[in-house]
């Protein structure tokens, strides 16, 4: 049975293109309306009630960046954007795990909104986080072995 | 190696975590006011934008009284009150209860030094104060605040805009 995570499978490639495009696409939008508005990012970060004091700002401020770089680095096609990605929303996961847990429900601030969360939107925003690193894995194990997605492409042809 | 791959990717990661915070300090450097790097909770930031106003210790919340939709829309209705928005003007801009006045939490103090002189004209007026809604703490803080300015009826609207708008009730923009 042929492996289907092979970047000479066209509907992979093809499926690979659509995550790559959404995905990176939904990290450069939003860090792009975060960047502007880092407070309101912090009270988010605050609220989840986990980093201490002294390190909210500094991931307030790294994170819209971060995720403006990563997102581009995956829609250009290098691997090491899927696992950064893939990082830092496993990070996101544990966060939203942890209060759920704890039975909270914390505005996530992922799009710089500001509003009202519950449990159930915060298992509505797991949940979404699990599929976005599953899809993001599926970019990175298809493209390990290659400096770039781009360079898979042309080796398999 | 697919190894040594790994721990390269892993690597780059790193790197661009360090990267993506030096580029965010540079951008908070370049802000028009630079936020600081210890993080702050918003009454910690509302205490000090009121100490710019009155030389006071810093307030308590939860001296306002709450009142909920029905009691919100007739003073609406009725234009008995004043009433203020306190979320950030975008949010405002985009949409708010109509001749409802912009005091922002997280502005306060220069919001309050331009609008101070209207509300102080109608010191006695009630004043009724909302924000997103759910959760949301600023409605509680900006009424706390007022109280601690000397206004003496000062009333919050807890559903704020997200019970006010699923509600289909007009709303005003710009």
């Amino acid at each position: 049975m042929k492996n289907w995570i092979d970047p000479s499978v066209t509907p992979y490639r093809w499926v690979e293109l659509a995550i790559r495009l959404v995905v990176g696409g939904l990290f450069i939008y939003a860090g792009a309306i975060k960047i502007g508005a880092p407070m309101n990012l912090a009270d988010s970060v605050a609220a989840f009630k986990i980093l201490p004091h002294v390190l909210i700002m500094p991931l307030a401020m790294a994170l819209p960046p971060f995720e403006i770089i990563a997102g581009a680095l995956l829609v250009a096609g290098y691997r090491q954007g899927a696992l950064a990605i893939a990082a830092v929303t496993t990070v996101f996961c544990v966060a939203f795990i942890s209060t759920l847990a704890r039975g909270m429900s914390v505005d996530c601030g992922c799009f710089g909104g500001v509003g009202s969360a519950t449990v159930a939107t915060n298992s509505l925003d797991l949940v979404r986080d699990i599929v976005i690193v599953i899809a993001v894995m599926v970019v990175y194990a298809g493209r390990s072995g290659a400096d770039s997605l781009t360079q898979s492409g042309n080796s398999n042809s | 190696m697919r190894y040594e791959q790994y721990a390269r990717d892993l690597a780059a990661v790193i790197g661009l975590a360090i990267i993506s915070l030096a580029v965010g300090i540079l951008v908070n450097r370049f802000r028009a006011t630079p936020l600081p790097l210890l993080y702050q909770s918003p009454q910690q930031r509302m205490d000090a934008q009121l100490e710019q106003l009155i030389h006071k210790p810093p307030f308590k919340v939860s001296d306002a009284d709450f009142i909920g939709l029905d009691r919100f829309r007739e003073i609406v209705t009725q234009k008995k009150a004043v009433i203020i928005d306190a979320r950030e003007k975008p949010f405002y801009t985009d949409g708010h209860v109509p001749g409802a006045i912009n005091l922002s939490r997280a502005n306060f103090a220069e919001d309050y030094r331009r609008l101070g002189p209207t509300l102080k004209r109608d010191r006695g007026k009630l004043i009724v104060v909302y924000c997103s809604g759910g959760a949301c703490h600023d409605s509680k803080m900006v009424a706390s605040a007022l109280l601690s300015l000397g206004f003496p009826r000062v009333e919050v609207f807890t559903g704020g805009w997200e019970d006010w708008s699923k509600a289909g009730l007009p709303v005003s923009h710009g």
